[in-house]
């Protein structure tokens, strides 16, 4: 970086410039990101699900119903003012196991993104450093199977042998996505490896873990990190489907997918039992998936 | 005024953005005669290509906007026009040919289905007949044939992958050689091409204009070119034409500061050694500089300068400068 | 590189990804902890009748040799003994697949035409109040899970609308036509048998719509968005230059090389629409072999589950090849191209 006056900055004066570019850019992207105000709400429901899944206890009018309780005296009760969104089929409150259920999902999200991501992440790196060698082949190959098999049969298929738990259904999740994030980066990195600060890296002698940590990985944080946002939606909907046919979460365990298939035994009379729930995944997820879709906007501006 | 073919008064154009308003032009005008070529020189950014989308109506919406001024077309002003008249206008009466061939063509269409499209709505609206295909068939050939190409008959089922840049740049120049319009305006026909091919296509098109009596506004940023080929020429910065003259008068005698500076920075091989470049940078169109938009870069500049934005001087035969160093 | 060649080497990976598929699915059959037979059969069956099906099964030989046991049977259409419905699975698998078929083609059919023509529909009136409405139908479709669609369906056209049947395929008292293809709308059209038909299709359609919605969605999003970027394409400008009326520009020479994004998906989708067709057979008593396959993974119906995994498994990967040949065949740039530059 030259100033005006054809002289070398030092490095302390690179670094200040640097912060500040930073700063502008994250400015602009932040600016670009409220103008939109679809993002904002999205934005907006995903941190009042997550305020009430961490407060969950305190926050529910009855936290004794999230497990097994019963009360048949006030089983069924449409929406009213003590049980805002009415009561299930053995008297416990609606609204309160929908916030567990809200804990419940983002737990398992979390996980099975927290699991899926690191492998797949160091897989893609790997093989989009060591591009057209046999590792890459070797690597991508193998995502490549995991790829081409229906997703949610491979679900299937590992939740039919296991007891069907919360568990096994997230592993059986988690298996199936790690190779999407192998594939993100290994697009990325693999693009990257002709870039002149790679190659720079390489002649100064950096070390291959270098390379790949400090260089290539800072450059795919934002692709991985808008991928995640969305992908804890669909992992949402995808658990909540596995427990809608009885291969996740078991009763009686709050969950948003067992709730709704409970629910649905009692159509159309008590409809509440099975619609909150089903509106309440529907919140969730499109919370989600605004806030990704304004990530991805937001982040992909900066790199033109 | 009906003399002209072409009258641009005092437009002013922005584009909105969220970055702010850019005031791109700001009160251009220009004049094109029946049958003339006009050039329009000036640096990447100074609002050339959208000089020509304004007059064609092709303006990307809703952030490009023509705040004011009037474009005169043959007598009408096509800024009042509704969008479907101004559709008939384009390929009709004004037609255009873009920088870069590769992308002015669809790609998943073969060349024949593309020209004989043009020719269809270009025929039936001149003539208000229908044109069956096989007339749109053998136009199509002819005007390939036109414009120099080789086997037209077998162009027609190629695709524009299939075509080199030259061959792509003739294709274009035969879309708009089909209506005889009475106005081309080319947008740097050459940039993409090599040198030797840029000749060429030069060659062509100005035959044919010629041959057709066509006015043409030439946007180029090359000089060469505009010396060679152009009646007149128009000098555009940052938004504003600031000196016009007949074509050998401007290289011989040029007035304004930019255009002095611009032929100066021509490396001549007559020896001389590297040119001087015009020191400062095109300014930023959210926060224009006040009065004449080269001010800050000038080496004759006066107080009134940076005040009031300077009106043209008549300084000879066809010869304007807008510039107080010319009053 | 050639489009044969092109084709060639996709069916040979595909090859390669259902043998793949076809040891994962075994190994994790066999695999299962406790005796699959005696939780079949039940805690109280005699240990004779245990030990008798698994000879008949197969199961105390060694792994390899059931493999290629079972690996053998495959090929030739013989999938094992259902443990649940104690008959041949490839017999339960004739009779639920074309339900699924079914039910899975009617709701491509809807989501690739009403996406499609929502997404053009929306950028020809781009950001006017039509515009909005479309894309808040396509977010919403993309978020909420089939089943979800499934019961606000049942609940809104079954009960309150009371417009559509929402159990079965045909309604109870009118005959189905004989078995051609297995598909009641088909079979009973070839026969002439137009009570049949309306039934058939009033009952297929709810399903189909709950199903396609994800699909239609998302469908609507990439042609808008294709669309809207390919707006901005010089050779639009040109064609504008040239003075082609909006609409020409608009259907023609706007909407194919918008297609071309849309159809590798609509591929992708199609597939979608066969992986979650059990949630909608579930809420729709609609009696697929999805819903089957989800019957076997409860019941732990190792033959079943294996069978059903396999079958979907082939329809995908086939589905897939079939979606990258129509891609390569649209789009001229990817035939032409010999080394992997250009536009």
């Amino acid at each position: 970086m030259l100033n005006s006056n054809n002289a070398i900055d030092t490095a302390d004066e690179i670094r200040s410039k640097l912060w500040q570019v930073r700063k502008d850019n994250f400015k602009r992207s932040w600016y670009k990101f409220t103008g939109n105000r679809l993002s904002l709400v999205g934005l907006i429901i995903v941190l009042i699900v997550i305020v009430l899944a961490v407060f969950a206890p305190w926050v529910t009018p009855y936290p004794e119903h999230r497990g097994a309780f019963v009360d048949f005296s006030n089983a069924m009760q449409a929406p009213n003012a003590e049980n805002w969104l009415g009561t299930d089929s053995v008297g416990r409150d609606i609204l309160t196991r929908i916030i567990f259920g809200f804990r419940f999902s983002l737990i398992m999200g979390f996980v099975v993104i927290g699991l899926a991501a690191p492998p797949g992440i160091i897989a893609g790196l790997v093989a989009g450093y060591f591009r057209d060698t046999w590792v890459d082949t070797l690597i991508m190959r193998i995502t490549d199977v995991f790829l081409a098999v229906p997703p949610l049969i491979l679900a299937m298929a590992i939740t039919a042998v296991l007891p069907p738990n919360v568990f096994y259904a997230m592993l059986a999740v988690t298996l199936m996505w790690w190779p999407w994030y192998a594939r993100l980066v290994y697009g990325i990195a693999s693009s990257l490896q002709n870039e002149f600060f790679v190659q720079a890296a390489q002649i100064t002698g950096a070390s291959r873990s270098y390379i790949i940590f400090r260089e290539i990985l800072p450059n795919c944080v934002s692709a991985i990190f808008t991928k995640m946002t969305l992908d804890l939606g669909i992992v949402i909907i995808i658990a909540s489907s596995l427990s809608f046919v009885g291969l996740g979460a078991q009763p009686p365990t709050p969950d948003l997918g067992t709730m709704v298939a409970d629910g649905a035994k009692y159509m159309p009379d008590q409809w509440w039992m099975t619609v909150c729930p089903a509106l309440a995944i529907v919140f969730v997820v499109l919370g989600f998936n605004l806030l990704g879709d304004g990530l991805r906007d937001m982040l992909a501006v900066e790199e033109v | 005024m009906s003399k002209n073919v072409l009258e641009i008064r005092n437009l002013y154009v922005s584009y909105k953005t969220y970055e702010g308003n850019l005031r791109v032009i700001d009160d251009m005008n220009l004049e094109i005669r029946q049958g003339e070529k006009v050039g329009l020189v000036g640096e990447t950014g100074c609002g050339k290509t959208t000089t020509m989308r304004s007059i064609m109506g092709i303006l990307p919406k809703p952030a490009g906007r023509i705040d004011q001024g009037e474009i005169f077309f043959e007598g009408k002003d096509l800024t009042k026009l509704s969008s479907k008249e101004m559709q008939c206008v384009r390929g009709r009466d004004i037609t255009a040919i873009f920088q870069n061939p590769t992308a002015a063509l669809n790609p998943v269409f073969t060349i024949g289905q593309q020209l004989q499209d043009v020719i269809r709505v270009q025929v039936s609206r001149k003539t208000g007949n229908r044109v069956s295909s096989r007339e749109a068939k053998e136009r199509a050939i002819q005007v390939l044939k036109e414009a120099a190409l080789p086997d037209p008959e077998r162009l027609l089922s190629n695709y524009p992958v299939q075509l080199s840049g030259g061959m792509k740049q003739r294709v274009c120049i035969a879309l708009a050689m089909v209506s005889n319009a009475d106005l081309l305006i080319a947008d740097e026909p050459g940039t993409a091409l090599d040198v030797t091919i840029q000749d060429q296509i030069l060659r062509l098109l100005m035959n044919s204009v010629t041959k057709r009596n066509t006015a043409t506004l030439y946007i180029e940023h090359s000089l060469g070119v505009i010396r060679e080929w152009m009646d007149r020429v128009y000098v555009m910065y940052a938004g504003r034409t600031v000196e016009v003259a007949e074509s050998a008068d401007l290289f011989k005698n040029p007035l304004h500061p930019y255009t002095i500076g611009l032929l100066a920075a021509v490396p001549k091989l007559t020896g001389g050694g590297i040119a001087q470049g015009i020191s400062g940078r095109v300014p930023e169109y959210i926060n224009p500089p006040g009065g004449c938009r080269f001010h800050p870069r000038c080496e004759y500049k006066m107080d009134i300068c940076a005040k009031e934005k300077p009106p043209f001087f008549e300084v000879g035969k066809d010869h304007k400068v807008a510039c107080y160093r010319s009053a | 590189m050639k489009l044969s060649t092109f084709i060639a080497r996709r069916l040979v990976l595909s090859l390669g990804v259902l043998l793949g598929l076809s040891i994962l699915i075994f190994i994790i059959a066999r695999v299962v902890p406790g005796d699959p037979v005696r939780l079949a059969l039940g805690a109280r069956a005699p240990q004779d009748v245990v030990e008798r099906v698994s000879a008949e099964m197969h199961l105390d030989k060694p792994y390899p040799t059931q493999y290629v046991i079972w690996l053998k049977g495959v090929i030739q259409g013989d999938f094992g003994t259902s443990l649940y419905t104690r008959r041949n699975v490839s017999e339960d698998i004739k009779a639920f697949l074309p339900a699924t078929l079914e039910l899975s083609l009617f709701a491509g059919i809807l989501m690739t035409f009403f996406g499609i023509l929502l997404g053009v529909l929306s950028v020809q009136k781009k950001n006017s109040w039509v515009d909005n409405i479309v894309r808040m139908i396509s977010y919403l479709g993309v978020v909420t899970p089939a089943f979800v669609f499934a019961i606000i369906f049942v609940l809104l056209f079954g009960y309150l609308l009371s417009a559509f049947p929402v159990s079965g395929r045909l309604a109870e008292g009118i005959t189905p036509p004989p078995v051609i293809s297995g598909m009641i709308t088909i079979d009973s059209l070839i026969t002439g048998n137009f009570r049949a038909f309306f039934s058939a299709i009033t009952h297929l359609f709810l399903p189909a719509l709950a199903l396609s919605m994800a699909g239609l969605s998302q469908q609507a999003r990439i042609a808008r968005s294709s669309m809207s970027d390919n707006l901005q394409k010089d050779y639009i400008l040109a064609h504008r230059a040239c003075g082609l009326s909006e609409r020409k520009i608009m259907f023609k020479y706007l909407l194919k090389p918008s297609l071309i994004p849309t159809v590798s998906i609509l591929g992708l989708d199609f597939a979608a629409l066969l992986s979650n067709a059990f949630l909608v057979e579930m809420v729709f008593n609609w009696p697929g072999i999805s819903r089957y396959g989800v019957n076997a993974i409860l019941t732990k119906d190792l033959n079943a589950v294996a069978a059903v995994v396999m079958i979907l498994g082939i329809t995908f990967v086939s589905i897939n090849i079939l979606v990258d040949i129509i891609v390569a065949y649209l789009d001229p740039r990817i035939r032409m191209r010999r080394d992997r530059t250009g536009a």
